[in-house]
């Protein structure tokens, strides 16, 4: 009975290494995370208890990570050079790391750590940060969107659209110059494409009127060639610059289907001219009159007294 | 009727007419309609003073009157009748372009007189024509009565002149109420050979056989008028300018030189024949004109603006295509069916000259921000900022200010019931109905401002004007050089300059009078295209 005892353990534990194995082999079949059942269906012989140690001791060796999905739980192959990261680190700030790390590039802020981690002490949260800012593994960018606050992400990530607001914003500040220029320079643009158009074909309205158009694509191309602009814009940053245009007026907004057998419709853009002159009301100087509310014909404000009349008469 | 448009009346009926019918006009509008005793008794002024004020506000088509429940005669005027004043030049310009030289004179003696029988008005345009010939020692022969009867009938079928609407009598012979003639067949009934005859008040006109003698109509309080015979009875019937027909024209003349912006001269030549044709077809208050087929316009163009109908094709397609939505392709037969949408139109017109308001008064990035309003209808601040790419501090500054003169409004809504605002939403967003009556009043505050301004400028400068006009009326009766001379000097060299400065700040006066009445009508056109008529009861 002895024997068979000490067999079974043997057994037992050859098993367990099998066991470990197994679940690392399963693992890096799945990087995505492997359930309890897949290693139940991998290893029929073995017992709860037995694969319970097996998982125990790899999320001990850090060879695997343990997460949650929905109601189950999954087991991960953890990276390597992760685990070598945080080695002398304590249990603290590996679960501040782990945070931070699945923020990705959109960065999280400290309240939001505070509250993943359930780490009461507000000091110890801080000195774990700086700790590991020190370590170079993670680093603290300003949002642009409130200038006060700090999100904290991994060093090596660039930090997302959201957080520095894109080509627009240098140093989270917006910068209006720069978007200035581009609008009059994709206007002159459209506007020379007009008169181009209107001299290739002074006697064909629709054709003039067709190939006055100019696609996003155009005037991004034609922008780059200026090299005005330090950063490269994308086609996207074009659209939102040609939809000021529009908002300005000076431009209006098509529809073409593009050519080719994607059929997607492409936008395009065309100068433009306001459809009246400018109104009467403020041509006078009641139109732009900052008080013209408190001006009566009798009263202290009055238009036979008013002082921009007499400005605007006399010129 | 606002205050603001009430006093833009008083201002203009005190500087045709004087003091006494402004304050007699004044009273009638401030009140829907009041028989003569309530107009006494509020204006304390003579009742025979009364009398002659509310005659001459009937005869410029100001004032009706007409019978009510108690049996009183009841005098009612109209706001908008007073505020054409402030159009004639523009009628008259209008008359002139659309028909000549001696169209602009009828119209021009029509709306100076209010209402005139055609025989005055034509014998009068005979005269102004001739002594302007024989200003001018041209070579042209005198203009006879003929020609002018001839204009005069285009202006009827044109529409542009009517009859005037007449007076019901009752059974003793007495006016009790002026008519409300609108069918169109009297209305423009062409003049007859008796409509040119002199207006008299007692003499029987001749060559024509009546029963019954002309009478002198006797009003309720016994006061005599001259007579306003009706075409079945003697006597010539009298005539006004319909002002209907040259509003239609301006909204028209506002269209095509919309589409001559947006796309070229020749479009809006496409643009102008269309709608001629539309006239004919259309019943003018319609938001919507009538389908015109691809080979009528073709033939309506006129001759010397032809082109092939490859070239009008692409011309109707570029006007179809086109964002504003003017024209609009709605089938195929007779090479392509087209439509105007008045309502689409009138109302690009309003935002245009709203956006340019928005712009000089606040403006580019002001301007920026509008457009995304419009385009974007409910909009949170921080969108509007992204969207119009302002830096945000300006932004939030520009969109404020808006806010406060009302370009702007702001709806809320609230996450939790409890309304705090950290947790309600705020969207701004552009009432343009709202907008287009506010700027309405504000430009009535400014004509009438304008309207101050000149007078003020007059008066101040009266003795220096008098003395001017005696100069030029002693020079003009003199012959010789050196009194000429002597004469001209007596106005000094100073005061040359002032008058010169005055002339100029009078004429700069006049343009922003006109000018502001363009906007004025561009978006009272807005705002009537834009009210439901009433339901009818059926009894």
């Amino acid at each position: 009975a002895a024997s068979i005892a000490i067999v079974k353990q043997e057994l037992r534990e050859d098993t367990d290494l099998d066991i470990e194995a197994k679940i690392i082999e399963l693992c890096t079949l799945t990087p995505k995370g492997i359930t309890d059942d897949v290693i139940k269906a991998a290893v029929p012989q073995c017992d709860i208890q037995q694969r319970v140690t097996a998982v125990n001791r790899l999320l001990s060796t850090n060879r695997i990570e343990l997460m949650k999905s929905g109601a189950k739980l999954l087991y991960k192959l953890k990276d390597p050079d992760a685990a070598s990261q945080i080695k002398g680190a304590d249990t603290e700030e590996k679960v501040v790391f782990q945070i931070i790390k699945d923020a990705q590039n959109k960065g999280i802020w400290t309240r939001d750590i505070r509250m993943k981690s359930n780490l009461k002490n507000i000091q110890v949260l801080n000195k774990i940060l700086k700790n590991l800012e020190s370590k170079k593994l993670i680093k603290a960018v300003k949002s642009v969107t409130a200038s006060k606050k700090k999100v904290y992400m991994l060093y090596n990530l660039e930090p997302d659209q959201s957080v520095t607001g894109g080509p627009w914003y240098s140093a989270s500040e917006f910068e209006s110059e720069f978007v200035e220029i581009l609008n009059a320079q994709a206007h002159k643009f459209l506007q020379q494409k007009a008169l181009d158009a209107s001299i290739v074909y002074p006697e064909d309205p629709w054709k003039r009127l067709q190939t006055s158009y100019a696609s996003a694509d155009n005037v991004l191309q034609h922008i780059t060639n200026l090299g005005i602009s330090k950063v490269n814009l994308s086609v996207k940053d074009m659209e939102s610059i040609l939809d000021t245009l529009i908002y300005d007026g000076k431009a209006e907004l098509s529809a073409r289907l593009s050519g080719s057998s994607g059929g997607e419709s492409i936008k395009i853009y065309r100068a433009k001219q306001p459809l009246t002159d400018t109104s009467g009301l403020v041509k006078t100087p009641c139109g732009v009159c900052p008080v013209i509310t408190r001006c009566t014909v009798d009263g202290l404000i009055s238009p036979k007294t008013c002082v921009y009349m007499k400005d605007w008469l006399d010129f | 009727m606002s205050r603001l448009k009430l006093e833009l009346c008083e201002q203009l009926l005190k500087e045709c007419y004087g003091e006494i019918v402004a304050s007699v006009g004044m009273s009638l509008l401030h009140n829907k309609s009041s028989p003569l005793a309530m107009i006494i008794h509020r204006t304390k002024m003579e009742a025979k003073q009364i009398k002659q004020a509310l005659c001459s506000l009937i005869q410029q088509n100001i004032v009706t009157f007409h019978k009510n429940n108690a049996g009183l005669t009841e005098y009612s005027g109209s706001s908008d009748a007073i505020l054409c004043r402030l159009r004639f030049p523009h009628y008259i310009h209008c008359a002139k372009t659309l028909f000549g030289d001696a169209a602009e004179f009828l119209v021009e003696e029509l709306l100076v007189q209010g209402r005139s029988t055609l025989g005055d008005a034509v014998n009068k345009t005979v005269n102004k024509l001739n002594e302007s010939l024989a200003v001018s020692k041209s070579s042209i022969p005198e203009i006879s009565q003929n020609l002018i009867k001839d204009k005069v009938s285009i202006l009827v079928k044109a529409r542009l002149i009517r009859r005037c609407h007449d007076v019901s009598r009752d059974k003793d012979g007495k006016v009790i109420s002026m008519d409300d003639m609108s069918n169109p067949e009297i209305l423009f009934d062409p003049p007859r050979e008796y409509d040119y005859e002199k207006s008299t008040g007692s003499k029987r006109s001749a060559g024509e056989i009546c029963e019954v003698p002309l009478k002198k109509i006797k009003l309720e309080d016994g006061e005599e008028a001259s007579s306003l015979g009706k075409p079945s009875e003697t006597g010539p019937s009298y005539w006004c300018v319909n002002v209907h027909q040259f509003h239609h024209h301006f909204r028209d003349q506002a269209i095509i030189s919309a589409v001559a912006k947006i796309i070229d001269q020749k479009a809006s030549e496409v643009m102008r024949t269309m709608l001629r044709l539309s006239e004919t077809k259309t019943v003018p208050t319609d938001s919507i004109s009538a389908h015109l087929s691809f080979t009528e316009i073709c033939t309506a163009m006129p001759k010397d603006k032809i082109m092939t109908s490859n070239v009008m094709d692409q011309y109707l397609k570029c006007l179809s295509e086109n964002c504003s939505g003017f024209v609009t392709k709605v089938g195929e037969s007779g090479g392509g069916m087209f439509q105007i949408n008045f309502s689409k139109a009138v109302e690009a017109l309003c935002i245009s000259e709203i956006e340019t308001i928005v712009l000089e008064r606040f403006g580019s990035k002001a301007l920026r921000m509008y457009r995304v309003l419009l385009a974007e209808k409910q909009v949170e601040q921080k969108q509007v900022e992204e969207k119009a790419m302002l830096p945000p501090k300006e932004a939030k500054e520009l969109l404020y200010k808006m806010f406060a003169e009302n370009f702007v409004t702001l709806t809320e809504l609230s996450k939790a019931p409890d309304h705090a605002p950290a947790r309600t939403f705020y969207f701004f967003n552009v009432n343009l109905l709202q907008v287009s009556r506010m700027l309405l009043e504000k430009c009535y505050k400014a004509t009438a401002n304008v309207i101050v301004r000149r007078q003020k400028c007059m008066s101040e400068n009266k003795r220096l004007l008098d003395k001017q006009e005696r100069v030029d009326a002693i020079i003009s009766s003199l012959d010789a050089a050196e009194q000429k001379e002597e004469i001209e000097q007596m106005v000094t060299l100073s005061e040359r300059k002032q008058l010169k400065k005055v002339g100029e700040a009078s004429k700069v006066l006049e343009t922003s009078e006109l000018l502001l009445d363009r906007t004025i009508f561009i978006l009272e056109a807005f705002i009537n295209s834009t009210i439901k008529p009433l339901p009818v009861i059926k009894k």
